[in-house]
């Protein structure tokens, strides 16, 4: 049944990719470049935990998995990271955002986001149980340059093995926010990084462990006293 | 297009246009009116109700594009297609509409009013009971109109009694009875004074108990919500309906194999003469025959009006929304399926007939006036929202300051747009919003939570609309002049934001229960 699905899946992409205007676009633009495109935060120490040999950031094309408990203010990472990308902040270049959330309550409260940056503008929230199938035009389309799907529950290994060939395929940054923390055992590898965040007892910090893709161990101060908070201009 | 002649001076102060336009004008069967929206209604001889709900998202797109307001597009756009002395009126109500719309002809100097602007609400205050009773005449007539009988309307109750009392009382205008409720109105003078005195003042329906609930305005963006209120809606269709049927021989039962005949059939349609490939279609109905069932019929709806021709030969966002409504359509038919219809799981398509139910009626007229050429990214958008099973939410900031109603999504309307001008208040508001969480409730509620809490950080206090806000008892512990906001940190479970109400000054002990209105993340 999940290598059905997987087959109809990758089939669309090869349809897409023969027929459509924006891979062959795209693929000229991005494998032209040298250098990989990255999207930075905004901050500092977490650029600098996803840099390797040339830059810092979270290069485009990446499929990230996060085990994010729900409420412990990790998700605040990630709406930096929409802020980022809908605000031109990283390269001076704007790009659409599509939030899915399987979760109905609580709802979004836009303006923390517009706060964090975030232009509402560029950012399309969608709700959805089954967000691979329902938003699968989002994934095949070159609109969205960042995806998040924040989804309680694991995704199918069929839909990482999709969504990490549309993040390459269409050059998008695609987050999967779980809201239990990942294991090494349950083996993702379609993923490029898998990471932890969670807040240690009684204390403001978040602390980011990898668990694939990445080596050491990020500690941050919480979301109320970091120094990277501003009024959006 | 940019410019904002006198013609919409009238327009300012509206922060979210509405719903409903009515026009008078010379446009017999509709005219130019059916390439605006396809629910267009004849009122009188000269004057038509349009309604915006299928197409509202888009003409927003359309008019960001011109870099205007919704309301300014539209206006310019009718102003084009008649004249510029031409009265055009928007409510979020029909009847609004109607009723600023002989206000706006009386005085003659006005074109363009929004019942949502300072101008529109005045003009609505100022009404005369002779105009409100010969409206509601009216209104009686297009009831007898369009219900076809004449017995049903005789509940509806006497408007001369009405018209006697407003005499006797020597009343003028009909603020001046504007304390009145609905359902008093409808214990006096009959249903038909009621419905209209509810439409006109939406906030008479206050005690909800002996109102008909089919009175209610309409809030949400529902075409169909109309059609259940008792307003005599009664939409122009066009001459031809392009419709194409097919007998399958060997009938059919998975998407696969009706995908490609479905895509024929809409080629087919293409090729009809009744209909110009500039036409946009809204609405398709697709009515699927069965072997052994009753015939089963499915809207297929696009969120924004969808060109057909183009995509001749593939229709992907046709079949992808036949699709996904087909996918509904079977899942609600099993779900509803009686105990002993087993043969439904069996059953297979033996036929469907695909027929345009709404289109925007493109005339040569309008074509030449719509410059709806949308940027790549917009029409991208646009593509994509029509191929999607689910709505893309676009939200933005109001200028309320509590934080439940400090935004709005875009499908709700137009709210105001913050980028424009950047008040101290919005600076002040985006100050406030750094500490508040991504997720919140839409109505706070009692904190019940197992986790054992390590403290509360004070983050704010926000003041409540106490004096407008009519709160049911049990939610009594949220009302209060103001709320005291703290983040809530757990030991091993989420970072709450919680408030207190504030009944008193800070150094008075207040024992309110903490109230949970958001999560962050």
């Amino acid at each position: 049944m999940a290598s059905t699905a997987l087959t109809t899946l990758l089939s669309d992409m090869r349809i897409r990719t023969a027929s459509g205007r924006h891979s062959d676009g795209l693929a000229k633009t991005h494998t032209n470049n040298p250098q990989e495109v990255k999207l930075c935060f905004g901050i500092n120490a977490l650029d600098d935990f996803f840099k390797d040999s040339s830059s810092s950031g979270l290069a485009f094309g990446t499929l990230l998995e996060m085990g994010i408990p729900f409420g412990n203010g990790g998700r605040r990472l990630l709406a930096h990271l929409v802020a980022a990308a809908t605000s031109g902040l990283s390269g001076g270049q704007k790009h659409w955002c599509l939030w899915i959330s399987a979760r109905q309550r609580p709802a979004v409260y836009p303006p923390a986001w517009q706060a964090l940056g975030a232009d509402l503008n560029l950012l399309r929230f969608a709700s959805s149980a089954s967000p691979v199938s329902d938003l699968k035009a989002a994934f095949l389309d070159d609109l969205f340059r960042v995806i998040v799907i924040d989804h309680p529950k694991p995704l199918k290994p069929d839909e990482h093995v999709f969504l990490a060939q549309c993040a390459r395929q269409y050059r998008k940054i695609i987050v999967v926010a779980r809201d239990e923390l990942l294991s090494p055992r349950d083996s993702n590898t379609a993923a490029r990084y898998r990471l932890n965040v969670w807040r240690p007892a009684r204390q403001n910090i978040l602390e980011i462990t990898p668990v694939r893709g990445l080596h050491r161990t990020l500690r941050l101060s919480s979301f109320f006293q970091h120094p990277n908070f501003k009024i959006a201009p | 297009m940019k410019s904002t002649p006198s013609f919409i001076s009238a327009l300012s102060g509206a922060s979210s246009p509405g719903r409903f336009v009515a026009i008078r004008a010379d446009a017999p069967d509709g005219g130019p009116l059916l390439g605006i929206t396809p629910k267009v209604s004849r009122w009188s001889d000269s004057i038509y109700l349009l309604d915006l709900a299928p197409v509202r998202q888009y003409w927003s797109h359309v008019a960001e594009e011109q870099g205007v307001s919704l309301t300014e597009y539209l206006s310019s756009v009718l102003k084009e297609l008649f004249t510029s002395d031409t009265p055009v009126t928007m409510a979020e109500h029909p009847w609004q509409a109607l009723l600023l719309l002989s206000m706006t002809t009386e005085r003659g100097t006005l074109n363009f009013v929004d019942a949502q602007t300072h101008l529109g609400r005045r003009l609505l205050q100022d009404i005369t009971w002779d105009q409100w009773i010969e409206r509601c005449r009216e209104l009686r007539e297009a009831l007898v109109s369009t219900s076809g009988k004449k017995s049903g309307t005789d509940s509806l109750g006497s408007l001369s009694s009405l018209a006697k009392t407003i005499n006797r009382m020597q009343f003028s205008h009909i603020r001046q009875m504007a304390d009145i409720d609905a359902p008093a109105m409808q214990r006096r003078f009959g249903k038909l004074a009621a419905m209209a005195w509810e439409w006109t003042w939406p906030s008479s329906r206050k005690k909800e108990t002996s109102v008909p609930r089919q009175n209610s305005l309409i809030k949400d963006e529902s075409c169909d919500s109309l059609f259940t209120d008792a307003f005599p809606w009664d939409n122009i269709l066009p001459k031809d309906l392009p419709s194409v049927s097919r007998h399958i021989e060997t009938p059919l039962r998975q998407w696969d194999h009706i995908e490609p005949l479905l895509c024929e059939d809409f080629d087919n349609i293409c090729n009809l003469t009744c209909w110009s490939s500039h036409e946009r279609v809204v609405s398709l109905e697709w009515v699927l025959s069965f072997s052994c069932s009753p015939s089963l019929r499915i809207p297929v709806l696009f969120r924004h009006p969808h060109a057909l021709h183009r995509e001749s030969g593939q229709h992907k966002t046709a079949l992808l929304q036949a699709f996904h409504s087909w996918k509904n359509a079977t899942a609600s038919r099993l779900k509803t399926e009686a105990p002993g219809d087993t043969y439904i799981d069996d059953d297979s398509i033996t036929g469907w007939t695909v027929t345009i139910r709404e289109r925007l009626v493109i005339t040569p007229q309008v074509q030449s006036i719509f410059r709806d050429d949308l940027s790549s990214e917009a029409s991208q958008l646009c593509r994509l929202e029509n191929s999607l099973p689910v709505p893309l939410t676009r939200y933005a900031m109001t200028d309320h300051w509590t934080p439940e109603k400090s935004f709005a999504a875009f499908s709700q309307g137009t709210p105001t747009d913050s980028s424009k001008t950047i008040s101290f208040d919005s600076v002040a508001k985006l100050a406030a919003s750094q500490r508040r969480p991504l997720f919140i409730y839409d109505k706070p509620q009692p904190l019940t939570d197992r986790h054992q809490s390590s403290g509360l950080i004070f983050c704010e206090r926000v003041g409540t609309s106490w004096w407008s806000e009519h709160l049911p008892a049990n939610t009594s512990s949220e009302a209060g002049p103001c709320r005291d906001y703290y983040i809530r940190m757990t030991d091993d479970g989420p970072l709450q934001w919680v408030f207190k109400a504030s009944h008193s000054g800070p150094d008075t002990p207040d024992n309110s229960p903490l109230m949970l209105h958001g999560v962050f993340g």
